[in-house]
């Protein structure tokens, strides 16, 4: 790691005007979904109405002879049976998956496994209206079959199969995937502490809600293919969609405009939504010889899936009255669903926070997954939801259980595989990192921003003149500070001295534009203004981390820094050759500012732009590695974990975030009504202030509604998703908070240059578990069930059954 | 003109071209599809309208020529096909257009008339994403019938960036976008709050915006900016 320890930035660390700004906020950047092509056709997918069927008969007769209709591809027609969602690539989770699960799926299935699954047939008309009029005339004879909604229920041995014979991880056939863990010996444990006790826990399913639907354009030019996607792995649709084409992935080129949320959830290119809607508008786009637009609508975008899958389970528990936590075993039932690959994108990762971030020394998990009606879940802030939850519950209930500070409790179990925080920063140490204690560090900003001293109070003690009880959370974690992926990334210097950051990159919103162009700037030694990063298409396949959201900065400022270092080199060596600066040598320069100049002696320097206007004589040729004399550098940027997982083991984390919440909860309506927010971030280095605190305070927005509001409502009897929109389905408003404040700190501890990590993601993970520690505090009762909603806070002080 | 330019003709009696001949508007040519454009402003003798047609089908642009336009609105009329042509301005332009009884605002303005800023996040009424100005109240274009607008005055997202900059630069500086799809609706609501209160509280803030969802949680920071552009505005900007 380089420059760990570099604070004298001219770049990094300002805030400038953020670059994409001015556009947004005028409604002239364009999304995906914003494009129709001229003389576009629009295509609409079939979804299941029930929570399991089969299509025994379908008659398409009367949509075909609706006037505007211009095809309709049905389930069993040859240009698309036979096809997969998962082309025939292995992505690395299939991969992780492939010893236990058949991981592919039929692109266009005759039989549903869960309301709102993509099946039957696709309509292909002139106009969206005409395709919603056509499929409202698409007749067809359903199989109901049976359908099961509760993992653990059809885990029982006389549940319903769905896919017999297959193989499974062990029990029924419906057990597809599970998660066994075992460090220590909880039972011995368990009997040597002062308490033992059990708390049942539940997370919702939920979804990922992102502003802008699932969309793509495609259209031909000649044999060639350009996709116009809302995704956050273009490239990789690119690949799926060449391969399901057969044509060479050279011919395809994918461009991701503007994103409108992405959160983890378009990085899913196996689900329909993404290889399923590309590929078919691609094929019928080719043999109609016009653009085709797919769109998906927001009650589909809800029923077909892709988001957190529903969990619960329970907690056993056993700790001293001082809050050291000698045990934890963690058994939890998941829901699991098949889209292009089986995922559950959750149960994994239920025991690594203890074994990652704490002293617990003793570990259990059971975490089985089976096969259930409900959609598949994918990524969204983030697969480590989990995690955090487990940690957090247990934190409280070890704090309130004792009567203790939860922060108390948080400092005394902080540490890594089982051992104290002296052990995890002797790792440290080890290799040349800092050996703040991070967590502290985030306490003590957070408890004085806060004010935490003076609003804590005992359970339940606090009833406020307006009748309402007040409470405070706390909340804690690693940061997200680790990262395993390779980038390309491509720094081109112009004749005037300027550099473009050459890279594709879906845009997630963290101002990419900006930061980025800090970084290049900072690692180069040219001013700010003179770099500029525009996202590319795929054409140009140099691809920075994509999925981004989760820590790229991390490889992204890696691969610039590397790539800088080498076009350093290559400038020195072209001012060498120019014999320029007093004919000195390349090693004994420096670049700093914009200005080429001797090391020793600064006064003697040359700006930039008169080495790199030699470089680049003609002007048609601004860039490109077959372009003489030109400089152009690339550098593919591996960075690996150090230790362990996913190759076994666990990670050590430098870093920690924690948070902190006021509440009033009224114990008459079970209404909660938030206070005080204030999140606190160890990001390593703060590349763009402004920028990284929005990721601060918009993760803590979004997962405080997935701490109150947000879930999934199925209705038991028939197995269909009763709330597939954002009248019921409800995410927070303004309304919804009183005063949001975000710190951050810097550790130089989080892996990427400099020990700068992530954010965003993070707190929108963490936030969720924190309000179960407030409500706790303000009405002494434990709910360990997410979402806290009013009902749930009632129940708990026995106002209703 | 004909005999009928005098009788008045019921629902459905009159089609796009005895509209058009009634209102004085020559036919040009079909030209490419693309976006309505006023190519001269209202206040001249004669204007070229390019008026986006479209029954479902492909889209088919027509371009007229007007004649002696004076400054009055194109009757509210309907043609044989059931169709309506309605006159209206959007951000000080104005359009002469056919659209269909059930035809959204949000999908003539986004859809035809080409202002992408104009999103659809709940398409249901629900998100403010879709937001527009009607006559300087913020109106949810995705549930407002494009009929409906006839002889009123639309402002879009990109015409307040232009006619209120002071807000655009507001909510610039205090980052009010990530993803920023959902930026274009918040600027429209921000507007009509500015517009009929020139000082807003933050509880004020809080009530006007409380309709515009945001999924990358941007919402703490949308009140400092407004009040910052408030004040902005009030200082002349």
């Amino acid at each position: 790691m380089a420059d760990v320890y570099k604070d004298d930035f001219l770049y990094v660390g300002k805030d400038y005007k953020r670059r994409d700004g001015p556009e947004k906020a005028a409604g002239t950047a364009t999304y995906a979904a914003d494009i129709t092509l001229p003389n576009s056709l629009f295509a609409k997918v079939m979804t299941c109405p029930w929570a399991h069927a089969k299509i025994k008969k379908m008659d398409t007769s009367k949509a075909e002879k609706l006037e505007g209709v211009v095809d309709i591809l049905r389930f069993d027609d040859p240009r698309i049976k036979g096809k997969m969602l998962n082309s025939s690539w292995n992505h690395p989770f299939v991969a992780y998956l492939t010893e236990n699960v058949e991981h592919l799926k039929e692109m266009l299935p005759d039989e549903g496994f869960y309301d709102g699954e993509e099946l039957g047939v696709v309509i292909l008309a002139e106009s969206e209206n005409i395709c919603e009029e056509a499929m409202d005339l698409v007749e067809v004879e359903w199989e109901q079959l049976p359908f099961i909604l509760d993992p653990e229920d059809a885990l029982k041995d006389d549940a319903y199969v769905y896919f017999p014979g297959r193989k499974t991880m062990q029990g029924n056939g419906n057990e597809i995937d599970g998660c066994f863990f075992n460090m220590g010996d909880v039972e011995k444990a368990f009997r040597e502490s002062d308490a033992v006790w059990t708390v049942p826990v539940a997370e919702p399913m939920i979804n990922w809600v992102s502003a802008e639907m699932p969309t793509c354009s495609c259209t031909w030019e000649s044999e060639n293919l350009t996709i116009y996607a809302h995704s956050q792995v273009p490239y990789e649709l690119g690949l799926f969609t060449a391969d399901n084409l057969g044509i060479p992935q050279s011919k395809v080129k994918v461009i991701s405009p503007f994103s409108g949320g992405t959160f983890g959830e378009r990085s899913f290119v196996q689900h329909f939504n993404d290889q399923g809607i590309a590929y078919i508008a691609a094929m019928l786009s080719k043999q109609h010889g016009r653009p085709v637009k797919f769109y998906i609508n927001r009650a589909d975008q809800f029923r077909t899936g892709r988001s957190q899958c529903y969990m619960h389970g329970e907690i056993k528990i056993g700790a001293n009255k001082d809050g050291k936590i000698n045990a934890v075993s963690i058994k939890n039932f998941t829901s699991f669903q098949r889209a292009g690959l089986w995922i559950t994108g959750s149960a994994y990762a239920g025991y690594d926070h203890f074994t990652d971030n704490t002293c617990v020394p003793n570990v259990k998990m059971e975490g089985r997954c089976a096969v259930t009606s409900q959609p598949p879940g994918w990524w969204f802030r983030c697969e480590q939801n989990i995690g955090c939850y487990n940690l957090n519950i247990v934190n409280s209930e070890v704090a309130h259980k004792f009567g203790l500070d939860p922060i108390d409790v948080a400092i005394k179990n902080n540490g890594y595989e089982g051992e104290d925080v002296d052990h995890l920063y002797k790792i440290a140490a080890e290799h040349g990192l800092p050996t703040t204690d991070s967590l502290k560090a985030c306490i003590a900003t957070g408890k004085k921003a806060f004010k935490w001293d003076e609003k804590l109070h005992a359970d339940g003690a606090k009833k406020l003149p307006n009748g309402r009880y007040h409470g405070i959370g706390f909340v804690w974690d690693h940061a997200w500070n680790d990262n395993v992926n390779t980038i390309t990334v491509g720094l081109a210097l112009n004749q005037d001295g300027s550099v473009n950051i050459i890279g594709q990159r879906d845009d997630l919103g963290t101002n990419d534009r900006t930061s980025y162009s800090q970084l290049a700037a900072e690692c180069i030694g040219i001013p700010y203004e003179m770099v500029n990063y525009r996202c590319t298409d795929t054409y140009l396949p140099m691809q920075l981390k994509n999925p981004g959201g989760s820590m790229g900065i991390i490889s992204q400022s890696r691969g610039i820094m590397r790539a800088a270092k080498k076009l350093r080199a290559e400038i020195f060596a072209k001012a060498e050759s120019l014999k320029v600066l007093n004919g000195i040598k390349a090693d004994e320069m420096d670049l700093k500012e914009g200005y080429v100049f001797e090391a020793k002696n600064p006064s003697n320097r040359i700006h930039i732009s008169e080495v790199a206007a030699t470089c680049l004589p003609y002007a048609a040729q601004p860039w490109g590695v077959s372009c003489k004399g030109s400089i152009m550098v690339y550098d593919t940027n591996v960075t690996k974990r150090k230790w362990g997982y996913p190759d076994g083991g666990t990670r050590p984390r430098f870093a920690r975030q924690c948070h902190f919440l006021e509440i009033e909860v009224d114990p008459d309506t079970g209404e909660i009504f938030m206070g005080d927010l204030v999140t606190v971030n160890d990001v390593g280095v703060v590349i763009s202030p402004k920028s990284c605190k929005g990721q601060g305070y918009g993760g803590a927005m979004q997962g405080l509604g997935r701490a109150y509001s947000e879930e999934y409502i199925y209705d038991k009897t028939y197995g269909v998703l009763l709330n597939p929109d954002l009248q019921e389905y409800k995410i927070v408003t303004m309304l919804d908070f009183e005063n949001a404040e975000s710190y951050l700190e810097e550790s130089h501890n989080c892996g990427g240059e400099w020990g700068c990590g992530g954010i965003g993601e993070d707190v929108a993970t963490l936030i969720p578990c924190i309000l179960t520690d407030a409500v706790r505090n303000a009405l002494g009762v434990s709910i360990t069930e997410q979402p806290i909603t009013p009902d749930k806070i009632l129940k708990a002080l026995g106002k209703v059954k | 003109m004909t005999e009928k330019k005098n009788k008045k003709k019921s629902l459905g009696e009159i089609s796009r071209r005895e509209f058009l001949i009634d209102a004085g508007i020559v036919l040009g040519s079909t030209a490419a599809v693309g976006t309505a454009a006023l190519a001269s402003s209202c206040g001249g003798k004669t204007e070229t309208v390019t008026s986006t047609v479209t029954k479902d089908g492909p889209s088919k642009t027509v371009t007229t020529t007007v004649t002696d336009v004076v400054e009055k609105l194109v009757p509210l009329s309907c043609t044989e096909d059931g169709q309506w042509v309605i006159d209206f301005k959007v951000n000080g332009k104005r359009f002469v257009e056919i659209v269909e009884p059930n035809e959204t605002l949000h999908h003539l303005l986004h859809e035809k008339l080409g202002f992408k800023s104009i999103k659809t996040f709940c398409s249901r009424g629900g998100c403010g994403s879709c937001s527009v100005l009607i006559d300087g109240r913020p109106i949810l274009s995705c549930m407002t019938f494009a009929s409906s607008v006839h002889g009123k005055e639309i402002w879009t997202a990109e015409g307040i960036a232009t006619e209120m900059p002071a807000l655009i630069d507001a909510y610039v500086d205090n980052e009010c976008m990530q993803c920023g799809y959902c930026t274009p609706g918040f600027i429209v609501t921000a507007a009509a709050l500015l517009k009929r209160n020139s000082d807003p509280t933050t509880d004020e803030i809080r009530e006007a915006l409380a309709g515009n969802l945001c999924r990358c949680g941007t919402y703490p920071v949308h009140i400092p900016a407004v009040k910052e552009a408030a004040k902005a505005l009030k200082g002349g900007r």
